[in-house]
């Protein structure tokens, strides 16, 4: 079921603007924002290229830093980079000088657990990932899919408030991408975890959210938020379901009602 | 549908394949064998004078003549390069790192060592005498500027490659300043260093050649200087060969330890 309503807030983002000084002027990246990320829900953002939509993620993120506005992870301001915030990234992440387990033992490691700690959050979260028996490869003898596993499995372990991702999949070929996208759901229905994940694939969003909150574009900002009524646990035959084609084919009016004009 | 093949598999095919297997390191030889082959012929056959070229076989005769004195002329060499490649590389290394992570510092000492890196090192031996002596110290502080260039230039440009993603994925799982520099930093770096070090390493032996031609009581370039003071070609060239096996030997025990550190780098064609 959505678990959106009544619930309290996690992250609240404010009159969220991003502005680029060009040679063409200023652009705005995405202009006053306002946003609501709700404890446990898994929260799709899902607009156009070039909306601004991975702006707003990497701004949460701290990677980057608005030009006006603010945001809040439980009324607390943030102005940086924080082991609060989980990052699984667009590209592949895991460092390449690393192995599986160290790669997944990262974050605890920074906070100076003891090695009986982190082997235990470490054999956790590998086996959580479907990762067993590799934990000693390093990412270049992994495929791609198998290194999405990595940076979810590091960013799972290292225990943040709220995991931000950023089109984790987008690389992948579609096969792989959806079971991957099966298993994040088993693994979100485990862990108990906000998510908050930024998307262009209308299919992912509405198989993966709870709430699908929709991006267009002059202005970069949000116009629409939709909650999704799928149950749960949702299962691959969702996606052939006549409800489910309907409501892609909504999301996609929605967004083609705002795009229209910029083709 | 493909047809199974049905040829037998003779004795043909096996030394076929046992020559296509092997050939390339075959070849490897092949144009070794022929320059040391035409430097026995013609040595041997009396066409070129032993003053010229003397035969492998006077060379070896005369490492041997002199095998008591070779240690210390070994020892006395390979202290000063690898003493000055290992501080000069070091102190390139230490200042490459910060020069290339800080914008600032980037801005400051970037024209610094852009100044300084078209400087041949052999055209500083007369001014290095000139501060330092005629000793050993001068020679050490020779080899170290070389490879300090080297390793500073290779250094700075090995951090600014550094993918940013790696240092976002590092902050944002909480590591912070020296903790960044230490697991991605350095791990990050090393790929791109280490043929830095590399050609660092080959090109002490140079420099400690060039600067023992300056004036030494042994080493490398001492048996090469004896050998034409003396019209004792067959020892010039033991000092050019000690130099060349010993350098490969370095390159090899380097390369060694470079396959070592960068055993997870992904390769092209894997």
């Amino acid at each position: 079921m959505g678990n959106t309503g009544g619930q309290e807030v996690l992250l609240t983002v404010e009159n969220l603007t991003k502005e680029f000084l060009t040679t063409h002027g200023i652009i705005e990246a995405i202009k006053d924002v306002n946003l609501r990320i709700y404890k446990s829900e898994l929260a799709c953002v899902i607009g156009p290229s070039g909306c601004g939509k991975s702006t707003i993620l990497s701004m949460i993120g701290g990677i980057s830093k608005p030009t006006s506005g603010k945001i809040l992870l439980e009324g607390k301001r943030l102005t940086g980079p924080s082991p609060d915030i989980g990052i699984v990234f667009q590209k592949y992440a895991a460092f390449p000088w690393m192995t599986v387990e160290q790669n997944v033992e990262y974050g605890p490691r920074m906070r100076g657990l003891s090695k009986s700690e982190r082997r235990a959050i470490t054999e956790k979260y590998v086996g959580l990932v479907n990762l067993k028996g590799y934990e000693h490869l390093y990412p270049k003898e992994l495929s791609g899919g198998m290194s999405k596993r990595v940076d979810i499995a590091r960013a799972y372990a290292n225990n943040p408030r709220i995991l931000l991702m950023d089109e984790p999949f987008g690389a992948l070929d579609d096969l792989t991408k959806k079971k991957m996208q099966e298993e994040l759901l088993k693994i979100w229905s485990l862990e108990n975890k906000t998510i908050f994940f930024v998307t262009h694939d209308l299919e992912e969003a509405a198989f993966l959210a709870d709430r699908v909150i929709i991006m267009g574009r002059n202005p970069n900002t949000i116009i629409k938020d939709v909650p999704v009524e799928f149950g749960r646990p949702r299962q691959a035959e969702l996606r052939t379901k006549p409800e489910f084609v309907a409501f892609k084919k909504y999301l996609s009016e929605v967004m083609g009602n705002d795009t229209g004009e910029n083709g | 549908m493909i047809p199974a093949r049905t040829d037998k598999i003779g004795w043909f095919h096996i030394v076929k394949g046992w020559i296509i297997e092997r050939s390339g390191r075959l070849l490897n030889f092949l144009g070794l064998v022929i320059i040391f082959g035409l430097w026995f012929w013609l040595s041997n056959t009396g066409w070129v004078p032993p003053l010229y070229l003397p035969s492998p076989q006077a060379v070896y005769r005369c490492f041997i003549q002199y095998s008591a004195d070779m240690p210390m002329h070994i020892a006395d060499s390979m202290y000063r390069i690898i003493v000055g490649f290992a501080i000069g590389s070091a102190l390139g290394i230490l200042m490459g790192l910060p020069i290339g992570w800080s914008k600032v510092l980037g801005r400051i000492f970037e024209p610094v060592v852009e100044f300084i890196r078209p400087m041949p090192p052999l055209a500083l031996i007369p001014l290095f005498i000139l501060w330092f002596g005629i000793g050993n110290s001068s020679k050490l502080i020779l080899i170290s500027f070389g490879c300090w260039v080297i390793l500073v230039v290779n250094t700075i440009e090995s951090v600014r490659n550094i993918d940013p993603l790696y240092i976002n994925a590092a902050r944002s799982l909480g590591a912070k300043g020296f903790q960044i520099f230490r697991t991605v930093l350095i791990p990050a770096i090393i790929p791109g260093i280490m043929g830095g070090i590399r050609v660092a390493a080959a090109t002490s032996f140079g420099m400690n050649v060039a600067a023992e031609f300056m004036g030494t009581r042994a080493g490398f370039g001492y048996l090469i200087i004896e050998g034409r003071r003396f019209v004792m070609t067959d020892l010039l060239l033991v000092g050019v060969f000690l130099i060349t096996i010993f350098s490969i030997l370095v390159n090899w025990l380097l390369k060694l330890t470079e396959s070592h550190f960068t055993r997870w780098v992904p390769r092209k064609d894997l």
